[in-house]
């Protein structure tokens, strides 16, 4: 160790090894003026650490991400629908056959042909194709009349579809996993796909002509004829309820129809594994996945990653969104909420034949009750309870105007579109009705008994679901959608809480332990965003929390909280070095002004910040035990 | 010169948190480290809204990176956050120098006359006259409390010229500023 060694900073530092630090030490001891020049870089550090710096920087970043989020979730919900709508294009229709074990296809050599000469090759085309015609609907086990050789090359046919637009489904050797060919492209370097026929394709291997046939041993399975509840996860959970869909099971293909929308598409099959291949446009070109033992469900992902979103990308398996179709069983009482929605949705519908019957034959009115379509129109009670048991209320609609229902209306932006508007849905009723309709717009509203969800059924016989809670009507016609957006204005209205718990705290800290008095009284020294005032369900300027104690101190806040704990548990022992956190976590501060009304399932709640800055959604009878005795 | 990076359980089971999409445990991450943030983009940028837009896109592209799971717990996380404002506090100056003249002698005239009476206060005016690599080196230190191994990752540099540059950092702190935090300019020790 020398006189101004950069050992000097190191040292201070302690990145120094410990021989050198004990030389450092030791030269300290005897060079006064390399202890003075310590003492200077412990100066420079405290000065450095002393600048003033200011708080909060985070908040408008963590308030960014959380708007992110919100937007990105419903962006990929809408996703669920999207796929839907993108396979309606995809023609590939595809018939898989991919072994369990997909990485080592066998070669299907099972099927023994006789060796084929070159003089045959002209004739070998319509030979093949006209074998399939006639037997669509099983794999031909008969060898053509004209005997080919089966091809030797490391290939499997998974599945093949004839018809207008013919392609096969082959494994190729290297891993690859299974892909779709049609007529002329290339399989391997110098093979080529002549023709497809049902369950074999023609290859022209270097000018020799050689078929590749399917293998046969399908894999024992139930039918997965019925209908199915799409679902999308994210780290394998639910993150939305998609449609509703139908599946027609083929054998190895399934045609997967979404009944609202008319789309069809088909995926194949093979085993457990199913498959969706050749998708276009810039949504998941390929989707795969296994059916469960029971063959009750199926959970579908992109295995290439491609045609996700480039936001998801990135976003490792585990994060991945992926697609559950879940077999409906129409017994079973635990049965997706996205299932329930759509059968209730048909049973809403199911009232129309009966109540328009009626409405003709009395003057175009609907009956005051439903019981006034015993027995003339309805003979079956079911209509009175859905199949949870749960009453139908019905609500004649003549008072009842739904502006979103009237075709047009919605995309109005002056007055007399608006009258246009409304005029040609009167002239549209009265060509249903035949005459003046009953009273315009006329609708029928039927809701539940818990009025978790209202479906409107209009005169035209069309169901419309929203849910009861005001603020998502705008999602009316997606009960699903509606459910997600509802939770997730529940967490940020959470958030909302959150960030007022600090800015209790702020002011808390400068002010003695207080609770500030009124909002004027942290705005805007504490509180920079006033949006936060409200719950994103309320109209913006709405004022939505209350404060339980303006204007008192933290202490007596506490020992209110004291008594209680103490009350409800003679055993909490205020010494403790626990109790105060206890004691906090119990306090009620804020809480919503209004309730959360309940939705499909989830009950009337409220949020509630508590003295700790925590903050918990709670059902009103949990709200009666836990708030109330802190009223006044 | 041995590696003294310290793993902190607390911000590791915060970030294990943020990686599963927590973003509470994010806040808190936030406010652990948007203090030393500051200080450092502060040091770096010598201008206060330049500065939090730094420690803002920061906190932004790790939150990113964690929710992508490129930045996961395993003790370099710090390293790896004050790495994204040392590169934005980079870009930023190359931004901002790109419209002030270039001209060495202009810009000490500038420090001398204008920027003087701009400038917050007297640390900025010594923190000015450090090299750059001085600067981010010893800033990194300070405020990113990195070790010397990860300071010379981040820079780019070797340990030992690591080493060297907070050492000289710090000793010339220590020369422009008097013990009242005073800044007392180029002494003639300098000349």
């Amino acid at each position: 160790m020398t006189c101004n060694d950069s050992n000097l900073s190191a040292y201070l530092d302690g990145e120094l090894p410990a021989a050198e630090r004990r030389a450092v030490e030791a030269h300290l001891k005897t060079c006064p003026d390399c202890a003075a020049a310590l003492k200077d870089l412990e100066r420079v550090r405290t000065m450095l650490l002393t600048q003033a710096i200011p708080m909060g920087l985070h908040v408008p970043v963590v308030e960014r991400i959380r708007k992110e989020e919100l937007r990105r979730t419903t962006g990929v919900r809408r996703l669920v629908w999207a796929i839907a709508a993108m396979l309606l294009i995809a023609l590939a229709a595809t018939a898989a056959y991919r072994m369990l074990t997909p990485g080592e296809p066998e070669p299907s050599n099972q099927q023994v042909a006789a060796p084929i000469t070159m003089d045959q090759k002209p004739d070998v085309p319509s030979q093949l194709a006209r074998a399939p015609q006639g037997t669509e609907e099983q794999p031909v086990e008969a060898t053509p009349s004209v005997s080919l050789a089966e091809t030797d090359l490391p290939l499997t046919l998974s599945g093949t579809v004839t018809g207008e637009n013919p392609l096969a489904i082959i494994v190729t050797g290297d891993d690859a996993g299974q892909r779709i060919f049609r007529p002329g492209d290339s399989v391997l370097p110098g093979v080529v796909l002549k023709e497809v026929g049902n369950g074999r394709a023609l290859l022209d291997n270097n000018g020799v002509m050689q078929t590749l046939t399917k293998g046969t041993s399908e894999v024992q399975r139930p039918s997965v004829t019925g209908r199915w509840q799409m679902a999308l996860l994210r780290s394998d959970k639910v993150e939305d309820y998609g449609p509703v869909v139908e599946f027609e099971d083929a054998g190895s293909s399934i045609t997967i129809t979404e009944p609202k929308e008319g789309i069809t598409f088909i995926a194949a099959l093979s085993g457990r594994h199913m498959t969706v291949d050749g998708t276009p446009g810039d949504l998941p070109a390929d989707l795969v996945g296994d059916f469960n033992e029971a063959f009750t469900e199926v959970t579908l992902s992109s295995p290439t990653l491609a045609g996700w979103p480039q936001s998801e990308q990135a976003v490792t398996p585990q994060n991945l969104y992926k697609i559950r179709l879940t077999k409906v069983d129409e017994n079973n009482p635990e049965m997706e909420p996205g299932a329930i929605l759509a059968m209730r949705q048909d049973e809403v519908q199911a009232m129309y034949e009966p109540l328009k019957r009626y409405a003709d034959a009395h003057g175009r009115r609907f009956p005051d009750a439903l019981t006034q379509l015993i027995p003339d129109y309805v003979q079956n009670l079911d209509l009175y309870a859905n199949r949870d048991g749960r009453t139908v209320a019905y609500v004649p609609g003549n008072e009842f105007l739904d502006l979103r229902a009237i075709p047009g209306l919605p995309s109005c932006s002056n007055k007399s579109d608006v009258t246009s508007a409304l005029l040609n849905h009167e002239a549209e009723l009265q060509e249903v009705w035949g005459g003046p309709a009953p009273i315009v717009p006329t609708l029928v509203e039927v809701t539940y008994q818990d009025p978790d969800y209202v479906f409107t059924l209009n005169v035209h016989g069309a169901v419309s679901g929203h849910s009861a809670h005001p603020a998502l009507q705008e999602d009316g016609d997606n009960p699903v959608v509606a459910l997600g957006k509802y939770r997730a204005q529940i967490a940020s209205d959470q958030n909302n809480l959150k960030q007022l718990g600090l800015v209790m705290y702020m002011f808390a800290n400068e002010n003695c332990d207080y609770m500030f008095p009124g909002w004027c009284s942290v705005y805007p020294e504490y509180l920079t965003d006033v949006n936060v005032l409200t719950s994103p369900w309320e109209e913006p300027g709405t004022l939505s929390y209350v404060i339980f104690f303006p204007g008192e101190s933290f202490e007596s806040l506490r020992a209110m909280g004291a008594e209680n704990v103490i009350a409800n548990n003679p055993n909490a022992d205020p010494e403790s070095p626990v109790f105060n956190g206890q004691v906090e976590s119990q306090v009620p501060v804020m809480c919503n002004a209004r309730d959360i009304p309940a939705v499909a399932g989830d009950p009337v709640t409220r949020n509630v910040l508590f003295l700790d800055g925590h903050v918990e959604r709670l059902k009103m009878d949990e709200w009666s035990e836990r708030v109330k005795p802190y009223m006044p | 010169m041995h590696d003294s990076r310290r793993v902190d359980p607390i911000e590791e089971d915060l970030v294990r948190r943020v990686c599963g999409g927590d973003l509470s445990a994010f806040e808190s991450f936030c406010i652990r480290l948007e203090g030393p943030l500051y200080g450092y983009a502060y040091g770096m940028v010598r201008n206060t809204h330049e500065a939090e837009d730094i420690v803002q896109e920061t906190l932004l592209r790790v939150y990113r990176e964690m929710r992508a799971r490129r930045l996961r717990p395993g003790g370099r996380v710090r390293s790896f956050v004050f790495a994204i404002a040392h590169n934005l506090a980079v870009d930023s100056r190359r931004r901002t120098s790109s419209i002030v003249a270039l001209d060495p002698s202009i810009c000490a005239r500038e420090r001398n006359t204008a920027e003087a009476t701009v400038l917050r206060d007297q640390l900025n005016l010594a923190l000015a006259e450090l090299p750059a690599s001085h600067r981010s080196a010893l800033m990194l230190r300070e405020f990113g409390e990195l070790s010397y191994v990860e300071i010379a990752e981040t820079l780019d540099a070797s340990l030992a010229e690591v080493k060297v540059w907070i050492h000289r950092g710090r000793t010339r702190l220590a020369q422009l500023l008097d013990r009242d935090g005073q800044f007392v300019g180029r002494t003639c020790n300098d000349l």
